[in-house]
Parts: C-alpha cells; sequence; structure tokens
C-alpha cells in the first residue's frame, strides 16, 4: 500500500512541473511587454520603467525569470541601479511556496485572491459532485437493473443530453422558468450561511447546482450502467446463482460491490470537469467565487492572476485524480498490485 | 538497417485478397451504420442544420425580406412573427438570419479545428506508439500534462494573450483538441505494430515511415473518423462556452456562443432569444455525440463478439 501510493505521488512531480513549464512558456510567448500595463501613467520615466523592470527581475534571461517564478527570489540580491551590485535582498517566495505573484488590476498577492474564493467554489463544486454521484449512481444501477426497458431508454437519453447540452444554455433555462416567470427563485448570487441562514443559501444553491451536476449525474449513471451489464456477465456472478443464493444476495454483494468500485477512478476526472464547469455557471449566476475571478482577470489582461489561477486550479485537479487513483488502489487490491 | 523500398507486391494475389477483405470490412461497417436508425436521423439533422447555415441565408433574405446588418429601433424585441419568424433582438436585427450566419461562423470552427486536431493528434499518436522509448516517453508526458490542465482553462490562457478572431479559435481548438485523439491512438498502435503483419513488412525492409504510413495508418482510421465526430460536438460546445463568457468572436460577428451571451442581457425584454441558439447548439452537439456513438457501433469489430 505504502509503495502503490509514494508511486502516485512520485508520478506526479513530472506533471506539475509541467504545468508550471507550459504556463510559463505562454506567458513568455504573450506579445507586449508587462511594464508598460504596470507604468500606464504617463508620468513614469524611461529610468522609473528600468528600475521597476529590474526590481521585477524582467531584465533577466527566461530561465533565471522561470526559477525565480518557481522558488522565489529571497536567496538572491536584486540590483536595482544597474551598477552591477546587488541592492536589496528580492522578496519573492515563488510558486512552490505558495507565492503565486500579484495582480495587476487589484494589487494584492494572487495567492490572497484564490483562497478568499475557494471555499465559495467549493460549496458550489462539492455540492454538485455529492448531488450528481447520488442521483448517477441511482441512475444507473435502475437502467441496468431494468436493462431494455423503458426507464433504461429514457436514462441513457437523458444521459446523453446531458452532456450535449450546453450547461450556461440549461441556466439561463431554468433562471428564465423558476426565477423570472415563477419567481420560486432568486436570481443569483450566493449567500454565506452565517448571513440569511441555512434556507436562504440553500435557495441560491438549487439552480446552479443542478445545471452543474447535470454533466456529472450522466457520465456517472452511464459508467455504472456498462459496469453492471458487464459484471453481471462474469463466472462468478453465474457461480452465485448456481449455488443457491437469491438474486437479492447476488446483486448487493457481488454484482454491486464489484461494480462500484470502479466509480472511484471517475471521481478526479469529475472534480476536474466541474471546476472547469464552475468557471461558466458562476457567470450565469454570479457566483462571486474562483471562476469568476478568472474570467475578469482574463478580460483586464491581469496576467499573474490568469496563470496564478490556472496553475493552482491544475494543482486542486491533480490533487483531485491522485486521491481518486488511491481510493481506488484501497478499495480494489488488484489495482495496487498490478503495474 | 537500410531503408529500402519493398519490392512492388501490389499485383500479387495475396495482395488482392487484402484489398477485397478490407473492402468488405468497410462495406460491412456501412451496412451497420445506414441500418442505425438514431445515428442516420442525427446525420439528417446534422446534414439539415450545416445546408441551412451554408445555403440558407440567402434565400431566408429573398424571401422574408431580412438583412444580416440592418438595424431598426422601431422593431426591437418583436415577437416571432410572420416576416421575423424567430423575432428580433436588441438592435432590431432578424434572429433567424443571424442564426443562420452565425452558423457558418460555430459549424466552420468546429469542423476545421476538429479537421486540424486530428491530423495532429494521428500523427503524434502514431509517432509515440510506433517508435516507443523516448520519444513515446517525451510525447506522453506532454500529453498527460496538458491533460492535468483542464481544457478551458488553457483555452482561456490562449484567449488572455491572442484575440479570438475565428481564424485563431480554429487554430487555438485545433492546437488543444488533438491530446485525447492521440491518447486512443497511441494505444491501437501499440496493439497493432505487434501484429504479424507489421513484422512482415519489417522483414521484407519496410522502413519505419513506410510501415507507419501504410500499414499503421490505415488500421487506425476507424478511430480518427470516432473521434472526429465526437470531437466535433465537444469543440462546438468549446467555442460557443468561450463566447457566451464574452472571450470567444466578439460581435457584431454573429456566433451562437455570443448571441446567447448577449441574449442574457435582454432577459426580461426577449426571453424567446435566449430559446433559439442554445436550441441549436444542443441539436447540433447532439447529432455529432449520436453519429459518433453509431460510427463506434459499426467500426469496432469488438462490439460484435
Amino acid at each position: 500500500m505504502f509503495h502503490y501510493i509514494s508511486r502516485r505521488l512520485l508520478q506526479a512531480i513530472p506533471t506539475v512541473f509541467g504545468i508550471t513549464l507550459i504556463t510559463y512558456l505562454v506567458m513568455l510567448a504573450a506579445p507586449g511587454d508587462p511594464i508598460t500595463l504596470l507604468t500606464f501613467d504617463p508620468s513614469t520615466t524611461a529610468e522609473d520603467a528600468r528600475i521597476l523592470r529590474r526590481q521585477l527581475g524582467l531584465d533577466k534571461p527566461p530561465l533565471t525569470q522561470y526559477v525565480y517564478w518557481l522558488i522565489g527570489n529571497d536567496w538572491t540580491e536584486i540590483d536595482v541601479d544597474g551598477d552591477g551590485a546587488g541592492d536589496v535582498r528580492g522578496t519573492r517566495r515563488g510558486l512552490l511556496r505558495g507565492d503565486l505573484g500579484q495582480s495587476i488590476q487589484q494589487r494584492r498577492p494572487v495567492w490572497d485572491l484564490l483562497v478568499e474564493r475557494l471555499p465559495v467554489t467549493l460549496q458550489l463544486t462539492g455540492s454538485a459532485l455529492v448531488v450528481g454521484y447520488a442521483i448517477g449512481l441511482l441512475f444507473g444501477v435502475v437502467a441496468a437493473m431494468f436493462h431494455g426497458s423503458l426507464i433504461d431508454q429514457f436514462i441513457r437519453v437523458l444521459s446523453v443530453i446531458g452532456i450535449a447540452v450546453p450547461s450556461f444554455w440549461l441556466g439561463l433555462l431554468l433562471l428564465l422558468v423558476f426565477s423570472v416567470e415563477l419567481r420560486w427563485l432568486p436570481l443569483g448570487g450566493s449567500r454565506p450561511i452565517s448571513g440569511g441562514g441555512v434556507m436562504d443559501t440553500l435557495r441560491h444553491m438549487i439552480l446552479p447546482v443542478s445545471v452543474l451536476s447535470f454533466g456529472t449525474i450522466s457520465t456517472v449513471s452511464r459508467f455504472i450502467r456498462a459496469e453492471i451489464l458487464e459484471v453481471k456477465e462474469q463466472d462468478y456472478i453465474r457461480t452465485a446463482y448456481g449455488k443457491g443464493l437469491p438474486t437479492r444476495l447476488v446483486v448487493v454483494r457481488h454484482v454491486m460491490r464489484n461494480a462500484l468500485i470502479p466509480v472511484a477512478t471517475l471521481l478526479g476526472a469529475a472534480l476536474g470537469s466541474l471546476l472547469a464547469g464552475a468557471v461558466v455557471i458562476e457567470q450565469v449566476f454570479s457566483w462571486p467565487g474562483m471562476g469568476r475571478l478568472l474570467v475578469n482577470a482574463v478580460i483586464q489582461r491581469d496576467f499573474p492572476l490568469v496563470m496564478g489561477s490556472v496553475v493552482f486550479n491544475s494543482i486542486l485537479y491533480i490533487v483531485g485524480v491522485l486521491s481518486s487513483d488511491i481510493l481506488y488502489g484501497v478499495l480494489d487490491p488488484r489495482v495496487r498490485y498490478s503495474d | 538497417m537500410p531503408a529500402t523500398t519493398p519490392p512492388d507486391l501490389s499485383e500479387s494475389p495475396v495482395m488482392q485478397e487484402g484489398r477485397d477483405a478490407a473492402r468488405s470490412l468497410w462495406r460491412d461497417a456501412l451496412r451497420r451504420f445506414v441500418h442505425d436508425r438514431v445515428s442516420m436521423l442525427a446525420l439528417a439533422v446534422l446534414l439539415i442544420i450545416t445546408l441551412a447555415c451554408f445555403l440558407g441565408p440567402p434565400i431566408v433574405e429573398s424571401v422574408l425580406h431580412v438583412d444580416i446588418s440592418r438595424t431598426s429601433v422601431a422593431n426591437r424585441y418583436v415577437s416571432p412573427n410572420s416576416t421575423h419568424l424567430l423575432g428580433t433582438d436588441q438592435l432590431g436585427r432578424d434572429q433567424l438570419i443571424r442564426l443562420l450566419y452565425g452558423g457558418r461562423i460555430s459549424l466552420g470552427i468546429a469542423y476545421l479545428a476538429s479537421a486540424f486536431s486530428i491530423t495532429i493528434g494521428v500523427a503524434i499518436g502514431i509517432v509515440a506508439g510506433y517508435m516507443g522509448g523516448a520519444v513515446d516517453d517525451l510525447l506522453v508526458w506532454f500529453i498527460n500534462t496538458l491533460r492535468s490542465i483542464p481544457a478551458l482553462f488553457l483555452l482561456l490562457i490562449a484567449t488572455t494573450i491572442w484575440s479570438p478572431s475565428p481564424q485563431v479559435l480554429i487554430a487555438l481548438l485545433g492546437f488543444l483538441g488533438w491530446i485525447e485523439t492521440s491518447r486512443l491512438i497511441r494505444g491501437q498502435v501499440i496493439v497493432q505494430k505487434r501484429r504479424d503483419y507489421v513484422l512482415a513488412a519489417q522483414a521484407v525492409g519496410a522502413s519505419q515511415r513506410y510501415v507507419m504510413v501504410h500499414h499503421i495508418f490505415p488500421n487506425v482510421i476507424p478511430i480518427a473518423i470516432i473521434s472526429l465526430t465526437i470531437s466535433a460536438g465537444a469543440l462546438i460546445l468549446a467555442e460557443s462556452g468561450l463566447s457566451f463568457l464574452g472571450l470567444g468572436v466578439q460581435p457584431p460577428t454573429p456566433t451562437w456562443g455570443n448571441m446567447l451571451s448577449s441574449a442574457r442581457d435582454y432577459f426580461f425584454r426577449g426571453a424567446y432569444l435566449v430559446v433559439s441558439p442554445g436550441a441549436l447548439i444542443t441539436a447540433t452537439v447532439l447529432c455529432f455525440y449520436l453519429i459518433g456513438d453509431g460510427l463506434r457501433d459499426a467500426l469496432d469489430p469488438r462490439a460484435h463478439h
């Protein structure tokens, strides 16, 4: 078990490294000088700009800049006046130590901005994950149990639509019906639980969570249905029936146990699509999470914030995939011992 | 080993037999596909939507006397009627004609970007799978890294840098869309390269490039076709999502996504404006996915054991 977990963790290192490298290369490819964004003020002289450039390390070769971005520059001295001797100590701690730089527009550390919004986004994605899995499992099991029946057909059609329908459109339609026409639910925004009470918080969450979980419901139910249908054909199921076990016991002990374990592998992918989905859904429902922060940062070309939030979300996603791999290994010993 | 061209065996009876078998494999697949009612329906709907967008606008313009760019203050938020079949928008422009022109952009981006991404995906998949070793390790590392950044985030970084005209979007979506395809192709190539026919080709002295192009490539075409269909659907969703966020093709050039995005701002005046672009996106994506499913059933021999 220890070996399995440590191998998985080691395998994640080159991926994280790759993400920082790709993000950095894209940042490098960006046309225009980051300095011009900072020195928009016409009173800035060329000398000011040069000092700023040296302070930010932009005069250094790309590889050095990448290293500073990754592990910080507080172990070096910055030559602010350009005379070849170090003047002040660097202050950046680097991405690997949680320093994602400063937001250009908001003039605050990117890390703080992201961590502030994280709970709001997790409230949405976490609920969607739970709802998506619960309903997806139910649909998948029902569809497989009544394989070929009308209800099976209905669930199959629903799950294909769930993948094809754009989430923002579904969100807009639900808003039209439930908020504009019927006036049952609020138009958007989130309420902290402490503010308006639990009921109010839930009322604000109903629509975004329903829309966001629709995709998860579809993938989980399709997966479970296929998995159960496959397990049902296995020899050990025939054996279980053969030795006279009642159907209920065969289904619960043999079919379900084997069919449900692989669902753990979907967790990581589901988290990834929920994080991406949240970017769009937060926009539809004016939900003040990381997604809106990112979209605004893109519109305002706030590079450090865009890069920081992409790296942050990708690492969240990798952690999700890792946990689902480890969970799968814990649940199914065959996975641990293979490869 | 010197890279020699193998002797020309194309006229031999053995090769002829092989070609017949290959032809009947495709013919079998086609027969299965044609007999699949859901896929045929999806294909018909997709054809109708595509033809309507690419050939329809002049007909609609002359029959209903509407114009893509004509704005009219008096005709804002007109509900669907006999002239404006789908109503007019916040500037009094006809919704139907904008949908058709928007479809040219949305569908055009999806078709071209998926053709582009499949080309890259097939090439990289074949090279990684067939070469193995360090080349494969490097490509797999690259693929795994790109896979760990959700695609929408990659698109967002890219749009921060390049302002998204249709051409830029085709390039971006094409460059980001090949990852899944190349994974599938690579898996298939690894299976194929251990087959006897590859060994035989290598034994008669075929070069690596010859084997990849003439032996491996034809065997991954089915997977490439399935991928192409599915990715076209996914790309329509990606493009419309990006446009919806205001980061795709910019108005006044209509796309289904940015029409939906502006309809959202005029939610209370013209709710019908929200319905039509979304319905078209859903229908198109659904058709692509259903055709992809049908093709998978028709082309994958394993499904028929």
